[in-house]
């Protein structure tokens, strides 16, 4: 549980610098009169909303690793040899990630081709990327790794099943975008909503960097740490 | 540093933006799949309370069994199991939950921070169905062939889900469906009285001007936010358990000289995963419990609020904390005493900022012009019943008593004082406080003194005596204590004592309901602001408040929330959105 805990210190650490930002030693009682607070000192409110999800999404998977964590190295643990495809499709949402961010920065400098075209391009790669994740577990069912079979399988499930869900909800919600703006790349929703959605996007890369790397049983020396604490 | 500009205005006229409010154009829209975080509020609440009422039946039907053993013929052990589990997670999740921050939630937040609405109304109400969807899953449970789940509510592997444990069948799958589902109704209305409050406040409501209410609310819906993913995350898992054969929290076991499918799976890693976020629970119950308390010991005392600083960064470090305090519930799971040490002490230095609160609710009315009205009496109660449960946590926070204890009914009496009848009794309250708001009408005082006294007095001895029991050693979760050589005559007098009581008080709660009923038709109409309160909720142009909140002008905030009996005011009240000390 110390990965989750720690999550939750670099969160409550933010927030802090938030709240200290918003002047939380101001005494109320001795200073009545309007304030100076003016719209342009907050973020956008949709902005807030995303880093509010990014938190909960980051504490699911800081939960999931936790538990991997602390079932790794139990007797019946057995790390399966990862697909090789893992890698192929790292780099699927590699491009993806960096379509969708480079999409973003053409709206915003209102390149409207290049911002579709390099928007086709985060979408269909993310799509890829599901589809080949579907395919790796296939793979991994072939060489005798099902859900049952051992709980270093299941995890791999878990967490690649997880994540792709994730990023499924993150796909719909840029074709809600895209049919709500009915594909006017420029205009200000569209153009909020992609740079959200790349962000959004960097978040789930980093978060399967994370676990591409404990699937490929690189977190040995992670787990050794742990037991040693405990 | 707030710029002080009394005596002008202090705003630049086009600071804000007026929010435009999605306006109903049908009677569905409007009552039904309402976007008015008023509307989504009385269906929050109102369904939870007819979730509790469900809840309170099954206490009953509990007591009932342990006070006059057999006399219900149809109460077997299984559905002895099955009325605790259901009165337990129906209770703690699916009401106390869903009341404060659903139901109060809704009603306050933007009403309370100068809003028109919260931040996204339409995941706001779809925050509302998936908690009704998740409501009616739960209650499925009761129809399903083996009825809903006995697993006790921490739904423990591996007994959860094993045979012979009522409900093992279809029960313990469609309750870790609902709670799924609740949370992710949860997530969807916690990102809203969140980002609410941080981006919709009106101008010159600054952080530190928030009423202790909001304060409340925003630190419980945060700690909310981050702790049920624990409970998501374990429920995912033991329904890959149950349902695909894995085995993450399964161990071997051989069942009726069978060896099941499962191996060396971890129930100790399912205790971490449920009380990382169950520890946490206790406070999203309680904060915003501290917070209204706060507010109504303020009004009803007629004085400033003592410590408002204090009491904000005690609310926050009390939130930062209980996220390394959930060891404490698993000190008999064979831990490492180290860890026993650590958790032990973050229980006890967690006591801090929650004494903070107390001395402060204290010295609040302390010399104040106190007003002997339900909802300071039920405050009132709040303190004593609060202080009470809170002490016997100091017990159970320390692992040497906590072992003996632990499986012991002082422990029901424990976390029944304290998270359970402390927060009821501020729902209570709010509920006698802002009724006027919500209705425009005033409750019958007599009927709701009468439950008061019932409620408080009845709650207050049921569970104060039952500590005695525990430290007697009387064995929590038995169906039936029989014959025991241990257990003196007395506990059974006690435990029919406190089943009479159950009922009287259970029984009580139908006043309440009636006068709610009653009032809102014919009580007697409420003046303007009908407490004298300062914060923004009693400041609008209508009683009830429009479905915009505000009107045409949407209100600018000027000082704090406690500005009662202020030195040469005319009057001993100062609105937060007036600009003058005189008016």
């Amino acid at each position: 549980m110390i990965v989750a805990v720690l999550f939750i210190w670099l969160l409550a650490v933010g927030a802090a610098f938030y709240l200290v930002r918003h002047d939380l030693a101001q005494k109320p009682w001795l200073e009545p009169g309007g304030g100076t607070l003016t719209a342009d000192e907050r973020e956008p409110t949709s902005a807030t909303g995303l880093v509010m999800v990014l938190a909960v999404v980051g504490v699911v998977f800081a939960l999931v690793i936790s538990a991997f964590l602390m079932r790794a190295g139990d007797a019946d643990w057995v790390t399966p040899p990862a697909p090789p495809l893992l890698w192929f499709n790292t780099g699927l949402l590699i491009v993806s990630s960096l379509g969708l961010e480079g999409a973003a920065r053409a709206s915003a400098r209102r390149q409207a081709g290049r911002a579709e075209a390099l928007l086709l391009l985060g979408a269909v790669t993310a799509c890829a990327f599901i589809l080949a994740q579907i395919f790796a577990w296939r793979e991994m069912t072939a060489a005798g790794f099902g859900v049952g079979s051992n709980v270093g399988a299941a995890f791999f499930y878990l967490m690649t099943g997880l994540h792709g869900a994730h990023l499924l909800g993150g796909l719909v919600a840029l074709a809600i975008t895209l049919a709500q703006t009915r594909g006017d790349i420029l205009g200000q929703t569209a153009r909020t909503r992609v740079k959200f959605c790349a962000m959004y996007w960097h978040f789930l890369l980093l978060v399967w960097l994370f676990l591409f790397a404990l699937l490929q049983g690189w977190g040995g020396g992670l787990v050794a740490l742990c037991r040693g604490l405990i | 540093m707030v710029e002080v500009r009394a005596g002008e205005e202090g705003f630049h006229p086009d600071d804000f933006e007026d929010e435009e409010v999605p306006h109903p154009r049908s009677w569905w829209t409007k009552y039904v799949f309402s976007q008015d975080a008023k509307v989504v509020a009385l269906q929050y609440a109102g369904t939870a309370i007819f979730v509790g009422f469900i809840a309170l039946v099954m206490s009953w039907l509990m007591r009932i069994q342990l006070a006059f053993p057999g006399a219900l013929s149809f109460i077997d052990q299984d559905h002895y199991y099955q009325f605790i589990t259901m009165h337990g997670m129906m209770m703690v999740v699916y009401v106390l939950t869903a009341v404060f921050l659903g139901g109060f939630g809704n009603y306050l937040i933007p009403l309370m921070i100068g809003a028109r609405d919260m931040a996204f109304p339409f995941i706001n109400m779809l925050s509302y169905w998936f908690y009704l969807l998740a409501v009616l899953i739960l209650l499925s449970g009761f129809f399903l062939p083996g009825g809903p789940t006995g697993a006790g509510w921490t739904l423990y592997p591996p007994q959860a889900l094993l045979q012979g444990t009522p409900g093992s069948q279809y029960g313990i799958v469609v309750m870790f469906a609902s709670l799924c589902v609740f949370i992710a109704g949860f997530t969807m209305g916690g990102l809203n009285y969140v980002v609410t409050v941080l981006q919709l406040r009106a101008p010159g409501m600054t952080m530190m001007r928030l009423p202790m209410t909001i304060w409340g609310l925003f630190i419980a819906t945060i700690m909310a936010l981050l702790a049920f993913p624990g409970l998501f995350v374990a429920s995912l898992m033991m329904l890959c358990d149950r349902l695909l054969g894995t085995s993450f929290f399964m161990p071997a076991i051989v069942q009726n000289g069978e060896q099941l499918a499962h191996v060396g799976g971890s129930p100790i890693l399912y205790q971490h995963l449920f009380w990382f976020f169950g520890h946490p629970e206790v406070y999203i119950v309680a904060v915003p419990a501290f917070g209204i308390v706060a507010d109504l010991l303020s009004t009803h005392a007629r004085k400033n609020l003592f410590g408002y600083r204090m009491m904000v960064w005690a609310t926050i470090a009390i939130g930062v904390l209980s996220f390394v305090v959930w060891g404490h519930h698993m000190f008999i799971s064979g831990m490492n005493p180290l860890f026993g040490f650590f958790f032990a002490t973050s229980t006890l230095i967690i006591a801090i900022p929650t004494a903070i609160k107390v001395y402060n609710w204290i010295f609040t009315i302390w010399r104040g012009d106190i007003h002997l009205n339900v909802p300071m009496l039920y405050s009132l109660s709040f303190i004593v019943t609060f202080v009470v449960g809170g002490l016997s946590g100091l017990f159970l926070g320390n692992v040497a008593v906590d072992v003996p204890l632990n499986s012991t009914y002082f422990v029901v009496a424990h976390f029944h004082m304290v998270m359970g009848i402390a927060p009821l009794l501020v729902i209570f309250g709010a509920i006698y406080h802002w009724f006027p708001l919500i209705s425009g009408r005033m409750m019958n005082e007599k009927l709701a003194l009468a439950h008061f006294w019932i409620t408080f007095l009845g709650t207050y001895a049921m569970f104060f005596t039952m500590h005695y029991l525990g430290v007697l050693g009387v064995p929590r979760r038995y169906y039936e204590l029989g014959q025991t050589a241990f257990i003196p005559p007395s506990v059974t007098s006690l435990n029919i004592f406190i089943t009479v009581l159950a009922l009287i008080v259970g029984a009580a709660q139908l006043v309440l309901v009636y006068n709610f009923i009653r009032s809102w038709r014919h009580g007697e109409v409420a003046a303007r602001n009908p407490w004298r309160a300062t914060t923004l909720e009693w400041q609008t142009p209508d009683m009830p408040p429009p479905h915009d909140n505000w009107g045409p002008q949407a209100p600018k905030v000027y000082r704090w929330a406690y500005d009662y009996s202020v030195p040469g005011a005319p009057r001993d009240y100062i609105p937060q959105n007036q600009p003058e000390a005189r008016a």
